[in-house]
């Protein structure tokens, strides 16, 4: 549970709040210490007590280095949790593109400080993560914001590698992707494809000319040595051209670290766009398996998310990883005694309904 | 032995160099004299060589067909083989223009 | 509405080939073909393959240029390179007499005037280190190089004092009949890490019939041994192996392939005769390229069986002409490449300190006295050298993309020039595709290739990408997938 409701005093704007039960830690700004628990009911405050929170929902945990969205309108939203591993910074919501896939809605402007939130979350962060996201939207589009929130991750978390999930577009300007060289040892930037055809690809992207433009930003990108990984929305207007596709990106950009085929999410754009994106996984299983090996047999690694062990063919089981967003995850009832179910990442809720027929219990 | 083969070819169909290219591939496999005559004819004198293939004067039609769509080709390609080795190894100063050039080549 | 990129074209019984400067290429039907040419071809599947694979376009061209011009740059990257391959010929002298040798090499009991020198190799060493090529390999040839292996040791660890300085990828390999093969030669070559190339053409009888001792004895059993001590005290796959094919060997490639994964090798690299020295004078050992090109074919399609039924073990000259049309990449074969690869990628160095861009320049030097490959002598500087004008001429003359007859040929991406050869046999460095040797080889076992990669078999595509990529079939073809560590 990542987002629930609470009872606010004192709290004027939105805010960024960590969590701690370190009364010395909460002498410091932007933080709530636990102040009681009594029921159901959980009661956060302020060193100076100006602030207080009243949790009801018993199923929203809150661990020491937690990080808050707090709105003053009620709404309380987990935005780093310290028991995922992938957690992310939300620079903006604000995109240069408009895909059909997708799963947020598009803005012309932020409705808050994504950005300034994000430098101050990297200074809260105490646990040492792994990995850290960095998100939007499109968050190349707050081009110094991001560099700032870079230069903040890279010294307040040095040993955090860095995923940005951008649509590289604005690499195709050389000296942007200089400006990234200095990271290039802990720096991922994921980029989405759809097709190898750039009109295809272009529709996808709702943004005519982006094909090129990104094909671009990526040459740019290993000119600096930053790795890419390209994601691969399976929809069906990916699907249609899959191996085509897995073909294109040996041939023109080799040196990408991995692919990841993703998954599916029917919300936001993509929940708008169903009819016209949605394919059953089974459907795609022998594509998926035959793209998979285009890429193997090139020497160019491939990840699964999103997907199920009973609707992917067992050799690909091997590279299926767990889903990217642990809040997202829920089993249909088929699940129940199927031997897969500890390794398998679960369902997105949003997509349950239209999986149940297919999903299966493995033996 | 094998003789020469004579037959003329009509120049405002094939061009000159279409029939020379396929002459020049096949050169191995027979020789070729041309000649020039009257109403925009050229006489091909074509004799196999030992070994060669029966299908040699076949292919040879069937080579000027290719070597004139290459050439047709060619004159749409312009200069683009050139602007992208030159591209690939420094960079043009003048590549819009020449890449506009090209454009208007094309729909002519 | 769409426009057309540049392209090469023939006809084959499958369809028309396409292949374009870029290395890709896709096979229509002529129906198709027409259309497109035509700029009539509707929006479907093969449109969408023939945009995506740069033989047309349809948006502004300034978008895609930039693409274009990089995967151009990329195959090419051996330009930027320059000279990789430094072979250095150690001695003349021989201590066996081969009847197609084509280095003509000098009686080993005669005396060591025909040695490199210190001081030549020396000056060869430091002459080599300013290609700007990241990367050397010193390759030893002779003769027979073990003859002079003090100036090898010489070459060896001078070379490696100094690339502390270069810092470059430094490689060895060592072209030997492992004849005089020593106990001192293996602990000297196993601890710098030298790889071994020598030559065996076949069972005992096949071997002997050509490769003979100075007394014309046999040297079969002694070579067969040396290779199990090479490959016992280095590591296995450091050893590797040549076929030369001969009238002796070639109607009987099959069993010298057994033979070769009964040695334990791990590939084979089976190449024609090399019409040079000795072998150039010889009938006995004349066979006609199409013998060849069909003994060839037939080794080739046993190899593609056995791998498929799980022995890795490639065929070179195919495994190179597959990297060639499958990848992007700069392929490192300096043999067959446009502009040539003589001087700009591989040198030799004589025992004199004579530069040649090949040994074939060398060889023809040796047998005819005519000296024009020979650029310069390494006392010279790298600059003199390397500005030579004559070879500045060889590198124009050896361009296909302005040489009739290859300028239009399909394979033009993946062929490449070889003006020494053309000089020798034509007396003129471009020469006439359509009546070389080298071009019918290479048209043919081209047209071989492709009718296996459009029959569109997938064990066969396994067996290539397992050459192409130096994994094992079984990893391809069964899909052993490696866990990414760092994705999430």
């Amino acid at each position: 549970m990542y987002e629930t409701t609470g009872i606010l005093y004192g709290f004027k704007e939105p805010v960024i709040r960590k969590i701690t039960f370190d009364k010395n830690e909460a002498l410091e700004n932007h933080c709530l210490c636990y102040l009681q628990k009594m029921s159901n009911k959980v009661t956060l405050t302020n060193d100076a007590k100006t602030e207080k929170c009243e949790i009801i929902s018993s199923s929203f945990e809150l661990n020491q280095g937690d990080i808050l969205l707090v709105e003053p309108k009620g709404k309380i939203t987990k935005i780093y949790d310290v028991t995922s591993k992938s957690n992310s910074l939300f620079i903006t919501e604000e995109c240069n593109c408009r895909c059909q896939t997708c799963p947020q809605p598009p803005v012309i402007t932020d409705s808050l400080p994504w950005a300034q939130f994000a430098k101050l979350i990297v200074k809260l962060i105490d646990n040492k993560p792994k990995w850290i996201g960095i998100t939007g939207g499109e968050p190349t589009i707050k081009w110094d914001e991001l560099i700032e929130v870079l230069k903040l991750i890279d010294y307040y978390l040095p040993d955090s590698a860095i995923q940005l999930l951008s649509n590289s577009r604005i690499f195709s300007e050389f000296k942007k992707a200089e400006l990234l060289s200095p990271y290039c040892n802990k720096l991922i930037i994921g980029t989405a494809l759809f097709s190898d055809v750039d009109e295809i690809h272009d529709a996808a992207m709702g943004k005519k000319g982006s094909f090129w433009e990104t094909i671009s930003g990526l040459h740019n990108l290993e000119r600096f040595g930053i790795p890419i990984e390209i994601r691969i929305v399976l929809s069906s207007i990916s699907v249609k051209r899959l191996p085509q596709l897995a073909e294109f990106i040996y041939k023109n950009i080799p040196f990408v670290h991995h692919v990841a085929f993703m998954g599916f999410e029917p919300i936001g754009n993509g929940l708008k766009n169903f009819k016209k994106l949605w394919i059953d996984p089974l459907e795609f299983n022998n594509i998926l398996l035959k793209s998979v090996k285009v890429l193997h047999s090139r020497n160019i690694k491939s990840v699964l998310f999103n997907l199920q062990p009973c609707l992917v063919d067992k050799k690909l089981h091997q590279i299926l990883m767990n889903s990217i967003s642990e809040w997202k995850i829920c089993y249909d009832d088929e699940c129940n005694g199927c031997s897969a179910l500890n390794s398998c990442g679960g369902i997105f809720n949003s997509a349950v309904y239209y999986l149940n027929k297919s999903i299966k219990a493995l033996p | 032995m094998a003789e020469y083969l004579r037959f003329s070819l009509d120049i405002k169909v094939y061009s000159l160099d279409s029939v020379k290219r396929a002459a020049f591939d096949l050169c191995n496999d027979a020789y070729f004299k041309f000649t020039s005559s009257e109403n925009e004819q050229i006489m091909i004198d074509v004799k196999l060589k030992e070994g060669a293939s029966p299908n040699t004067i076949d292919n040879f039609f069937n080579k000027i067909l290719d070597h004139q769509l290459r050439l047709d080709l060619a004159s749409q390609f312009g200069t683009l083989r050139e602007i992208i080795v030159a591209q690939a190894f420094a960079p043009c100063d003048n590549l819009n223009e020449l890449l506009e050039f090209q454009g208007q080549r094309n729909n002519v | 509405m769409y426009n057309l990129l540049p392209f090469q074209f023939e006809r084959r019984h499958e369809g028309v080939l396409l292949t374009n400067d870029i290395g890709e290429y896709i096979i229509i039907s002529p129906d198709d073909f027409t259309k497109f040419y035509l700029r009539k071809l509707e929006k479907k599947e093969v449109y969408y393959n023939l945009k995506s694979k740069f033989f047309l376009y349809d948006q502004s061209l300034d978008k895609i240029i930039d693409t274009i011009a990089t995967r151009f740059r990329s195959r090419h990257q051996f330009l930027f390179e320059r000279t990789s391959l430094h072979m250095f010929v150690v001695t003349l002298r021989c201590n066996q007499q081969c009847e197609y040798c084509h280095a003509s090499s000098e009686d080993y009991r005669k005396a060591e005037q025909y040695d490199m020198s210190n001081a030549i190799a020396k000056k060869a060493v430091d002459f080599a280190f300013q290609t700007p090529s990241p990367y050397i390999k010193i390759e030893f040839q002779g003769g027979e190089p073990l003859l002079n292996f003090n100036v090898i040791k010489l070459i060896i660890k001078y070379s490696t004092e100094i690339n502390k300085i270069h810092k470059k990828g430094l490689d060895f390999v060592i072209c030997t009949n492992l004849l005089a093969l020593t106990k001192e030669h293996i602990d000297f070559l196993k601890k710098y890490k030298v790889d071994v190339s020598t030559s065996l053409d076949g069972s005992e009888s096949q071997h002997d019939s050509f490769r003979v001792d100075r007394f014309r004895n046999g040297t079969f059993s002694r070579v067969i041994n040396n290779i199990k001590i090479a490959k016992k005290y280095l590591d296995s796959h450091k050893v590797c192996a040549l076929l030369t094919v001969t009238p002796k060997n070639i109607n009987s490639l099959r069993e010298v392939i057994d033979l070769y994964i009964d040695q334990d090798f791990n590939y084979i690299f089976i190449r024609p005769l090399h019409n040079f020295g000795n072998a150039y004078k010889a009938s006995s050992l004349e066979y006609s390229m199409q013998d060849f090109i069909n003994a060839y074919k037939d080794a080739l399609k046993y190899i593609i069986e056995l791998n498929v039924k799980g022995v890795t073990f490639p065929e070179v000259y195919a495994s190179i002409l597959l990297s060639k049309i499958l990848t992007p990449f700069s392929s490192g074969f300096v043999d067959l490449q446009s502009p040539t690869g003589a001087g700009l990628s591989g040198i030799i160095y004589d025992i004199n300190g004579d530069v040649f861009i090949a040994d074939e320049g060398r060889m023809l030097h040796r047998t005819t006295g005519d000296k024009r490959f020979c650029i310069g002598h390494v006392s010279e500087t790298y600059q003199k050298v390397m500005a030579n004008p004559f070879f500045e001429e060889v590198i124009r003359s050896s361009v296909l993309d302005a040489t009739p007859g290859c300028s239009w040929c399909v394979y033009k991406p993946y062929c490449g020039s070889n003006p020494i050869k053309n000089y020798f046999f034509d007396g003129d460095l471009v020469g006439c595709p359509s009546k070389s040797k080298f071009c019918q080889l290479h048209r043919e076992i081209f047209d071989e290739i492709f009718s296996f990669l459009l029959e569109s078999n997938e064990k066969v595509h396994d067996v290539f990408w397992s050459w192409v990529t130096r994994s094992s079939y079984k990893k391809i073809a069964e899909l052993e997938l490696l866990e990414s560590s760092e994705a999430e």
